[in-house]
């Protein structure tokens, strides 16, 4: 009799160590694995859910201000110091690791208007509502005195210092540059005569910088010109822009139109990319260093985060505490978002909602990998799309958005009815783009 | 009994008393008089058979003893005069008077009337003088102690317990045996074959069974809660071990010898291997269908593997116990001496059931053997396997002769030969059946012929009919061609090719009507997204796995590379002019790379100065997760 028996060399499949690689012996003969579609739709499909599910942003906040916070610093050097100033005229140094406040100092009567640390890391700029500058050191000292103050003619609204230089800006009535040795501006530019409420340098080609007016108008400074480069006029002011720290030419601004407008700076009569979700004015901008995201901070009492090229956002943050958020932080190492809002409270959040933080298994990082790649591949797909998009907001929110979009809905229509009962070309089709943008002026 | 037989001892002659002497030396702590309980003690069969041996002798020598006169009183006349009294009158009615009168009668212990001493005793007297009963004890005495010496060996070497020795020893003796069975196949390939046959047996025994793998109770136990014990480890290795080496294959050809082959040349090609014969036809397999048709051939075969009997698996010829036993035959079968001269004793150790089994085979040199038997004949030398020559030649000589002899009667060295002559046969004939023929349309010629020439060539047809059927008789050409023919056809047509994939529809069973309310999930795009320019090249994008399952590791690491990877705590800068305006592909150090495919790894570029801090950094952010959960 012959007894068919399966044989196999366990030499093959048994490894001769813990630590060696499991041998699995695989077939890609594609007819053994068919459906390769359908499948890896389902697991997409899956991914999606489960990064719904998983999605917990939320990581903390830091308790201590007495008042709304104003504004935020970022240290240069330390991923875990974070400086806040609020509108009791209260500095607070944060350390992010233990959620702990590691310094206060009572540094202004009325708001701290604006922070910045020198590149060093080792002191602190602040501006406040008694007309001052102060500068201070990061180490903790006992008297909690400035290390230099410079008692200005007005109200400085906004500061930023120089990405390498020891240089830094101020605005308020004009934009001025000053050297930190010195008590008078090295440098001052106006443009038309309302105040400036923000400035930044920007990170790339650091003798830029740019500034926003009241007026409505973005305006472009070249430190070392005399006077300033272009500015444009959108329809509503501008609460503040951030650079691309990748992209040397392109900016973002805050709006209070609800909108965010990315601009490059070549050409300024049309924006690269209008991003819209906020149903009110949008307070605060700050890039992700990659430069491929940037979180923005809403009046409507929201954080939200746009790609750089999407029109809509990605995400949205929200808890049933935060009023409006007033500055918005995005750490160095592209994996939080900090947020100051007017309840005192600063918030933690992660960066990506469903993101595993910690170290991961090679398995586990494939996986995710793996994962976003699906992810990536069907996002066209409606079932997929739906998924990933489905947020609740607050009522607020929600309705707000609402009214907008019939808002919009409306304005269309209405402008569809014009040229559909008028000459034809009597009525232009002009692009969403350039209907915010009122000139370019050079 | 024993007791009796002591004193008897005593009462003889003071020359026996040196055996006593002996035994103190062997054990001097036992009383003389205890010598034969002593060896009633061991428990070795083989002292036993010596003790019975003994015994008889010993009862010899009473009998000796009984003709100095003092033991003469014994009343032993007595009840075998009665005995036959009773005889005279009465003849043997049921078995066992038949029984009692034969042993009284026809034994050679019985007394006879008319002489003094019984047939035994005479040739007792006759056989064996004292002188020489002393000389054959001591000689036993020289085996015993001998024996004893060789099992107290034994019983020290089991004893040692490490394990390394044993592993030589087992190693040695592996060898030992591999050479044997070497020499083994150069010598007798028939006998190895047998071997191999025997192991082959075993194996599929072993394959069959689920002995040594461990399902057992105790391998299960063993295997569970003896993890981390090593012995038990150890003991389920070694039952692994010995189900792989029992169930491993073993090379199945034997070489065989070149005048052989030369001489039985036409032996089938079915049955050559590249080195020599294959064993199979060797064998005799009932089931072959081979054998099938010499039905003869086959029985005889039988026939002659039991008259070899037994089941030689293990050659192993132990000198020292033939040596005995041959020494204690000597007195057992006294009276086949002279038979047992050519008779050469080998002794074959059945592995499995490890009884001796003493085969007696009678020389080859006598006719009747089959030559298929040397088996033996070549084996049996008194140390293991050697061979003399001129038994070599004789057998040589021999099996030409019995080649002559035996030319109709066929061998089983021949027969597996033999066989195969009826296949050739086969195909140089070629039977035709003549009612079976293709039936061509026969074109009707439109002409007049007479009828009686018809008939004449039906007759002549009917002939020819005949003899092509007597020519091939019994089997059918003409159904075989049309067949293979078919058969042809068929393959050259083209044919359904199964798509059913395996496994899938299996879950639901086969029957099964989807639901026509459900609501349809339709996985499809409503437009074309953005960067495709028409729907195949976004179908093909789609269709293109990225998976484990459908690509390679390497292939999978590639696609899946996240396009930018950002490592946690590390700071990263904006980028400086320098980096933007450097040539990408000197870029090294630059703090963010973009690679070919356009990915960003920012996890690269950290300043000495930053790392340093960073690597705290780093940790901090550790226990800022760790301070959030």
């Amino acid at each position: 009799m012959k007894v068919k028996v399966l044989s196999r060399n366990p030499d093959d499949c048994i490894r001769e160590t813990k630590n060696d690689i499991h041998k699995v012996p695989r077939n890609y003969n594609p007819s053994l694995h068919p459906f390769e579609a359908a499948r890896e739709y389902t697991r997409a499909l899956n991914a999606t859910k489960l990064e719904r599910v998983f999605a917990k942003p939320f990581l903390g906040s830091l308790d201590g201000h007495k008042d709304g916070v104003h504004c935020m610093s970022k240290h240069p050097t330390s991923l875990s110091t974070l400086l806040s100033g609020s509108c009791d005229g209260e500095i607070r140094l944060w350390n992010l690791a233990s959620r702990r406040c590691t310094r206060s100092i009572t540094a202004h009567t009325g708001f701290v208007r604006g922070l910045c640390c020198k590149p060093e890391g080792n002191h602190f700029f602040s501006v406040g509502d008694d007309s001052t500058i102060k500068q201070w050191d990061m180490e903790t000292s006992e008297s909690d005195e400035p290390i230099n103050t410079i008692i200005g003619k007005s109200i400085y609204i906004s500061i930023d210092h120089h990405w390498k230089d020891a240089v830094f800006a101020t605005c308020g009535q004009q934009v001025d540059i000053w050297d930190a040795s010195r008590t008078d501006p090295i440098r001052s530019f106006t443009w038309g005569t309302d105040s400036i409420h923000s400035v930044k340098f920007n990170p790339i080609e650091t003798h830029l910088l740019g500034s926003c007016a009241a007026d409505r108008n973005i305006v472009l400074y070249d430190m070392r010109g005399a006077a300033p480069l272009r500015k444009v006029i959108l329809d509503m002011k501008s609460n503040t822009i951030a650079w691309n720290p990748i992209e040397a030419y392109i900016f973002t601004a805050a709006n209070e139109d609800y909108n965010l407008y990315t601009f490059d700076m070549r050409r300024l009569d049309m924006p690269v990319k209008i991003h819209m979700d906020h149903v009110s004015a949008v307070l605060d901008v700050d890039y992700a260093p990659t430069g491929l995201e940037f979180v923005s901070g809403s009046f409507d009492k929201s954080v939200r985060i746009f790609p750089t090229d999407k029109g809509r956002s990605r995400e949205v943050y929200h808890t049933k505490r935060m009023q409006h958020v007033s500055c918005v932080k995005w750490s160095m190492d592209n994996k939080y978002v900090l947020s100051g809002s007017d309840e005192t409270n600063i918030r933690v959040w992660k960066a990506r909602a469903s993101e595993k933080l910690g170290v991961m298994r090679p398995r586990e990082q494939a996986a995710m990998d793996y994962d976003a790649k699906l992810k990536d591949k069907f996002h066209h797909f409606p079932q997929l799309k739906r998924i990933s998009r489905h947020r609740h907001v607050p009522k607020a929110i929600y309705s707000e958005a609402k009214t907008l979009r019939i808002q919009r809905d409306s304005k269309r229509r209405k402008e569809s009815n014009r040229r559909k009962h008028s000459k034809p070309g009597a009525v232009p089709i002009i692009p969403e783009r350039k209907k915010h943008v009122v000139a370019e002026v050079q | 009994m024993a007791m009796a037989n002591a004193r008897t001892v005593r009462l003889l002659s003071s020359g026996l008393n040196d055996r006593d002497d002996e035994d103190e030396i062997l054990t001097p702590k036992e009383e003389i008089v205890s010598s034969t309980e002593e060896e009633e003690d061991s428990d070795d069969e083989l002292k036993q058979k010596e003790e019975e041996k003994e015994f008889k002798h010993r009862s010899l020598l009473n009998a000796i003893g009984a003709l100095d006169g003092r033991s003469r009183k014994r009343p032993r006349s007595e009840p075998s005069q009665e005995v036959s009294v009773y005889n005279l009158n009465t003849s043997p009615g049921t078995s066992l008077e038949e029984e009692v009168y034969a042993v009284l009668h026809g034994s050679k212990f019985a007394e006879r009337s008319n002489h003094e001493l019984s047939v035994a005793e005479e040739e007792a007297l006759k056989a064996m003088s004292v002188e020489e009963a002393r000389e054959r004890r001591k000689e036993l005495q020289k085996m015993r102690a001998l024996q004893s010496y060789y099992e107290a060996k034994c019983r020290r070497q089991k004893k040692i317990k490490s394990k390394k020795y044993h592993r030589i020893q087992r190693k040695a003796h592996d060898r030992s045996e591999k050479k044997q069975l070497e020499e083994l196949e150069r010598v007798d390939p028939t006998a190895y074959a047998q071997l191999l046959f025997i192991s082959m047996y075993f194996s599929s025994q072993e394959r069959l069974t689920l002995k040594h793998k461990n399902t057992g109770k105790w391998a299960k136990g063993a295997t569970r809660f003896g993890k981390h014990n090593p012995q038990s480890v150890q003991a389920i290795n070694e039952q692994l071990q010995k189900n792989k080496d029992l169930t491993t294959k073993i090379s199945a050809t034997i070489e065989s010898d070149d005048e052989e082959e030369e001489e039985k040349g036409n032996g089938g090609d079915w049955m050559k291997t590249d080195k020599g014969v294959s064993i199979k036809p060797s064998l005799s397999d009932i089931n072959n269908p081979w054998f099938a048709g010499e039905p003869k051939i086959a029985k005889k075969k039988e026939n002659d593997t039991k008259t070899d009997g037994k089941v030689y698996h293990k050659l192993q010829p132990i000198t020292l116990k033939q040596d005995a036993s041959d020494a204690s035959s000597d007195s057992e079968d006294e009276q086949d001496v002279d038979s047992m001269k050519p008779v050469r004793k080998v002794r074959f150790f059945d592995e499995q059931n490890s009884s001796d089994d003493e085969v007696e085979i009678r020389d080859a040199k006598s006719k009747n053997l089959q030559p298929w038997q040397p088996l033996v004949k070549r084996t049996d030398t008194e140390n293991g396997l050697k061979v003399d020559n001129e038994d070599e030649l004789d057998r040589n000589s021999d099996d030409e002769e019995i080649e002559q002899e035996n030319k109709n009667t066929p061998t089983k060295v021949s027969s597996s030969k033999k066989i195969s002559e009826p296949v050739a046969d086969e195909k140089e004939e070629v039977h035709v059946d003549p009612t079976k023929f293709f039936e061509i349309e026969s074109r009707k010629i439109q002409s007049e012929k007479p009828d009686f020439a018809i008939l004449e060539d039906d007759a002549d047809e009917d002939e020819q009919r005949i003899t092509i059927q007597q020519a091939f008789a019994d089997d059918d050409v003409v159904s075989a061609f049309s067949k293979e023919k078919l058969d042809k056809v068929d393959k050259d047509k083209p044919k359904n090719i199964d798509l059913s994939l395996p496994g899938w529809g299996d879950w639901g069973g086969s029957g099964i009507v989807p639901n026509k309310r459900k609501k349809k999930k339709s996985a499809a795009v409503n437009q074309l997204p953005f960067p495709f320019t028409n729907a195949q090249q976004f179908e093909r994008s789609i269709r293109q796995p990225v998976g484990q399952t459908w690509n390679p590791e390497s292939t999978f690491k590639k696609l899946t590379k996240p396009k930018v990877s950002t490592k946690m705590g590390s700071i990263i800068a904006p980028i400086t002019s320098e980096e933007a305006f450097e040539d990408k592909s000197k870029t090294k150090k630059g703090h963010q790379e973009i690679t070919e495919s356009g990915q960003m790894n920012f996890t690269k570029k950290q300043t000495k100065n930053q790392r340093k801090k960073s690597k705290g950094r780093h940790q901090n952010k550790k226990n800022h997760q760790d301070g959030n959960k």
